[in-house]
C-alpha cells in the first residue's frame, strides 16, 4: 500500500465525512409505507337519516370470554411499550399508567407507558409500523381500518370481551368490526354533549328541569337547532355568545360539523359509500341559517379555535354553551366551582332529519412489528377484565362511554346527575362516512377536515352554496362518486 | 443617518421604532413570564387585568419540577444538543476546509451535493431514519438523536464554513506552510482562530436547531423521562383539551434560557460570522 500524504489524507477524510450525510440520507430511503389497503366492507351502517329511538345491542359470534389468568411464564423478563393519546381526564391517564406498571411487576415484564398529544400520535405510529419499538398503540376512531395490515388480528379475543359484556354497543360494531374481524380491541370513546349555563339559558327563556329530574326521568332539554339559535341570539346580545371551534383539531369541530350536516339531511355519501350526498338543498338552507346564527349567536373567533379554546372560554364565563365532553365540568369543579355549579349538559340539538352525534370507538391495537406480541395480548386480556376496565372507566367520571352494553347502566352514570346525558351518545351516534361505512376513505376525508372546512368557508364567505359545492367536490375526489 | 439630526428626529427616527420593535419582540416572553407566575384560577377570571399578576405564585414551577421530569428533559436536551453540535462542527470544519482549500477530483460536485443534502426536508426522512435507528437498536437512547441531528446540521455548517474559510487570504496559510507548519497545524493554529466567528455562528446555529428540534425527538426518544424539553412540554403538560397553562409557560421560559444565554455571549461573533463576505471592504 502506497504512502498516503497529509494532503491526500485530508482530501479523503473530507470526501468521506462530506458524503456521510448524503449517503445516510439516500441509503436509508426505505420503501414507502405500504399503501393503505383496499377498503373492505364492514357490516351495514344504520340506514335512513332518522336516528333510532333505542340503542341496539349486537353481540358478534360467541367466543371464549377473556379471563384474567396468570400470564404465561414465557413473557417473564420481556418488555412492553404502550403508546396512548393523552387523556381528557388526567386521573384516567394516571390510573392506566399505574395499572400497566402493576401488571408489569406482577408478571416480570418491564412496561413503559407513554402518552402523546393526539395530533402527534400518528407520526409516531407511522414510524413504529415501519420500524417497531412500540407494542400496543391506541388508535383514534377509523385508524384501525387505516393500519389494519400492520395490526395483529384480535378477533377471537375481542369477541370474548363482547360476549362477556353483553355485546358490543352498535357504535362499536360500526366503527371497529372490519369484514368480520377485529384488528384492535374496542375500548369505547369519550362522549359529547351540549354544555350550557343553567341560569343564563333560563334568563333567555329556556325551560330547564332540575338536574336530578333530568337524570332520573331522562328529561334533558330537547332543543331543535332553531330553538338553540334563538336562545343563543338573546344571550349573545347580553355578551354571552355560544362557543364553537371550527379550526383544525381532532375533537370539537368535527363533533359539531358532522351532526349538524346529518341532522339537516346531508351526508358525505349515500349508503353505497360512493354517491356524494353532500350538496343537498336542505343542507344549503341549513347552512344559510348557520351563517346567520354565526353572526347572531356565536363567538365569531371560533374559526381559529381548537379543542382547548372552548374549555377556557367556558370556564372564563365568556360563552354560554359549547359542545364538549365532561372535561369542562370535571376541570371546573376544581378550578371554577361557581361555573360547575351553574352548568349542565344536554342533548345535541336536533334538525329536520333527527338528532345525531359523531361517535365511534377508539381501540387498542398490537403492532405486527412488536417483539412481544404474546406479552401485549396478555396485557390486553388483563386490562379488558371487568375489574381493571371498570376501574378505568369509572375514574373518568362519565367522560368515557364504554365498549359493551353492560356498562350502560353502571352507577357512574347516576352518581352525578349532570353527566347522565352522556349515556345518550351511543343511541344517536354515527360514524364518519355515514351513511356509507367508516373506513380508509372516510378517515381521509375526516383527516382533511373537509366537512369542518365547509362550515368555516361558509361562515367566512357568507356563501352557503359555494362552500357546500366546494366540500362536495373535495369529497368526490376522495370517494370517487 | 444614525447618530445625527436633532433630538426630536432621533427620538422619532431611531428610538421610538426601536422601542416598538422591542415591545413586539419581547411581548411573548413577557406574557409567558406573567402567566407562569399566576395561579390557574386567575387565568380564567376576566375581571383581572390579564397583563399583570394579581396573585403571585410559584405553583406552576413547583408542578413542573415535582410532577414532571423537567430536570431530566433539560439534561437530555443539553446532552443531545451539545454532542450533536460538537460532532457537526468537527466534521464541518474538516469538510469546509477541504472544499475551500484543497483541490481534488469531484470537490465541486461534493460541495453541490452537500448543499443539496441541506435542501432535503428532515420530515421526509424520519421513517427511513427510524428504520436505521431500529436496526442499531438505538430507540430511546441519546445516540438516536446525537447521530441523526448531524445529518441535517453538517450540510449547512459545512457550507457556511466553506464560505468563511474562503474569505481568509491564502497567503497567511502559505506563509505558515513555508515556515514548516503542516496542513493540520495551519488549520488549527492559523485558520481556525481567524475563522472563529464563523465557527461560533455555525455552532450556535447547530445548537439552537438541536435544542428546539421536535419531530425526531418525538419519534426516536420520547419514552418515560427520556424526552427533550420540546417533546416533554407538549406531551406531559397538555392533557388532550386541558392545558396546564402556567406550567407550559414556565417550561417554555426555562427552555429558552440556555439559548438566550449563549446568544448573549456570542451575538457579535454570530453576526459577523453570518455576514462574512457580504460586503467587500
Amino acid at each position: 500500500m502506497g504512502k498516503v500524504s497529509r494532503r491526500q489524507f485530508l482530501s479523503r477524510a473530507a470526501l468521506a465525512l462530506g458524503a456521510t450525510p448524503i449517503l445516510l440520507a439516500t441509503a436509508c430511503q426505505a420503501p414507502p409505507a405500504a399503501p393503505p389497503p383496499a377498503a373492505t366492507k364492514a357490516p351495514e351502517a344504520p340506514a335512513a337519516t332518522k336516528a333510532p329511538e333505542k340503542p341496539t345491542v349486537a353481540a358478534t359470534a360467541p367466543a371464549p370470554a377473556a379471563q384474567p389468568t396468570a400470564a404465561p411464564a414465557q413473557i417473564k423478563g420481556t418488555s412492553l411499550a404502550i403508546l396512548e393519546g393523552t387523556y381528557f381526564v388526567a386521573a384516567g391517564q394516571d390510573l392506566f399508567k399505574k395499572m400497566a406498571q402493576d401488571w408489569g411487576q406482577q408478571n416480570g415484564v418491564t412496561v413503559s407507558t407513554d402518552f402523546l398529544n393526539w395530533p402527534d400520535l400518528q407520526p409516531k405510529i407511522g414510524a413504529a409500523v415501519q420500524a417497531g419499538g412500540i407494542d400496543i398503540v391506541e388508535l383514534w376512531p377509523g385508524w384501525c381500518f387505516l393500519y389494519r395490515d400492520q395490526l395483529v388480528d384480535l378477533t377471537d379475543f375481542a369477541n370474548g370481551v363482547a360476549q362477556k359484556g353483553g355485546g358490543f354497543a352498535q357504535f362499536v360494531l360500526n366503527s371497529s368490526l372490519d369484514n368480520g374481524k377485529y384488528y384492535a380491541l374496542p375500548i369505547g370513546n369519550s362522549g359529547t354533549s351540549m354544555n350550557y349555563r343553567i341560569s343564563w339559558f333560563k334568563e333567555a327563556g329556556a325551560d330547564i328541569p332540575d338536574p336530578a329530574v333530568q337524570a332520573k326521568e331522562g328529561k334533558w332539554p330537547d332543543w331543535t337547532w332553531d330553538q338553540f339559535f334563538a336562545f343563543g341570539k338573546k344571550l349573545k346580545a347580553q355578551g354571552r355568545p355560544i362557543g364553537q371551534a371550527l379550526g383544525h383539531s381532532t375533537g370539537d369541530p368535527q363533533s359539531f360539523a358532522y351532526p349538524y350536516m346529518w341532522s339537516n339531511g346531508a351526508m358525505e355519501t349515500e349508503k353505497d359509500g360512493k354517491t356524494i350526498a353532500f350538496n343537498k338543498p336542505e343542507f344549503v338552507d341549513a347552512m344559510k341559517k348557520f351563517i346567520q346564527a354565526w353572526k347572531d349567536c356565536y363567538d365569531e373567533t371560533g374559526t381559529s379555535w381548537d379543542d382547548n379554546n372552548n374549555n377556557r372560554a367556558f370556564m372564563s364565563q365568556q360563552i354560554c354553551a359549547t359542545l364538549n365532553g365532561s372535561s369542562i365540568y370535571i376541570a371546573s369543579k376544581k378550578s371554577a366551582p361557581d361555573v360547575a355549579a351553574d352548568m349542565n349538559h344536554t342533548l345535541m340539538p336536533k334538525g329536520p332529519s333527527g338528532r345525531f352525534y359523531q361517535f365511534s370507538t377508539r381501540t387498542l391495537g398490537i403492532l405486527k412489528k412488536s417483539k412481544n406480541i404474546e406479552g401485549a395480548k396478555e396485557f390486553l386480556k388483563w386490562f379488558a377484565d371487568d375489574k381493571q376496565y371498570g376501574e378505568w372507566f369509572r375514574i373518568q367520571e362519565g367522560y368515557q362511554v364504554a365498549n359493551t352494553q353492560k356498562w350502560a347502566t353502571d352507577p357512574v352514570w347516576t352518581k352525578d346527575p349532570k353527566i347522565s346525558v352522556y349515556t345518550q351518545n351511543p343511541k344517536y351516534g354515527r360514524d364518519q362516512g355515514y351513511a356509507g361505512q367508516i373506513g380508509e376513505k372516510s378517515s381521509l376525508a375526516w383527516s382533511k377536515y373537509i366537512v369542518v372546512d365547509t362550515f368555516a368557508k361558509a361562515t367566512q364567505s357568507g356563501d352557503a352554496k359555494a362552500a357546500i359545492e366546494w366540500g362536495a367536490e373535495e369529497l368526490k375526489r376522495i370517494y370517487g362518486g | 443617518m444614525v447618530g445625527s439630526g436633532t433630538l426630536g428626529r432621533r427620538i422619532f427616527g431611531i428610538y421610538l421604532p426601536l422601542v416598538l420593535f422591542l415591545v413586539f419582540l419581547l411581548f411573548p416572553f413577557y406574557w409567558m413570564t406573567i402567566v407562569s407566575f399566576k395561579p390557574t384560577d386567575d387565568l380564567f377570571k376576566l375581571q383581572y387585568n390579564p397583563f399583570w399578576i394579581q396573585h403571585f405564585t410559584f405553583e406552576n414551577y413547583l408542578y413542573l419540577f415535582q410532577e414532571t421530569d423537567f430536570l431530566s428533559w433539560f439534561k437530555n436536551t443539553m446532552i443531545v444538543a451539545t454532542a450533536s453540535t460538537g460532532i457537526s462542527i468537527f466534521c464541518s470544519v474538516l469538510i469546509g476546509y477541504a472544499l475551500a482549500r484543497l483541490r481534488f477530483p469531484g470537490s465541486n460536485y461534493l460541495g453541490v451535493g452537500i448543499f443539496m443534502a441541506y435542501l432535503v426536508p428532515p420530515t421526509l426522512l424520519f421513517i427511513p431514519m427510524a428504520q436505521v435507528i431500529a436496526t442499531f437498536d438505538l430507540f430511546n437512547t441519546y445516540w438516536a438523536l446525537i447521530l441523526t441531528y448531524p445529518t441535517h446540521l453538517i450540510p449547512f455548517a459545512s457550507w457556511l464554513l466553506m464560505g468563511y474559510f474562503r474569505t481568509i487570504p491564502k497567503e497567511i496559510e502559505e506563509s505558515a506552510l513555508i515556515d514548516g507548519s503542516s496542513r493540520l497545524g495551519s488549520l488549527v493554529r492559523i485558520i481556525l482562530p481567524l475563522a472563529l466567528p464563523g465557527v461560533l455562528s455555525a455552532g450556535i446555529f447547530s445548537f439552537t436547531l438541536s435544542w428546539n428540534e421536535f419531530l425526531y425527538a418525538l419519534i426516536f426518544m420520547s419514552s418515560g423521562p427520556m424526552k427533550t424539553i420540546p417533546v416533554g412540554t407538549v406531551s406531559d403538560l397538555i392533557k388532550a383539551d386541558v392545558l396546564f397553562w402556567g406550567s407550559l409557560m414556565a417550561s417554555a421560559i426555562l427552555g429558552s434560557v440556555p439559548v438566550a444565554f449563549i446568544y448573549s455571549f456570542f451575538v457579535d461573533q454570530y453576526v459577523s460570522g453570518l455576514t462574512a463576505g457580504a460586503v467587500k471592504g
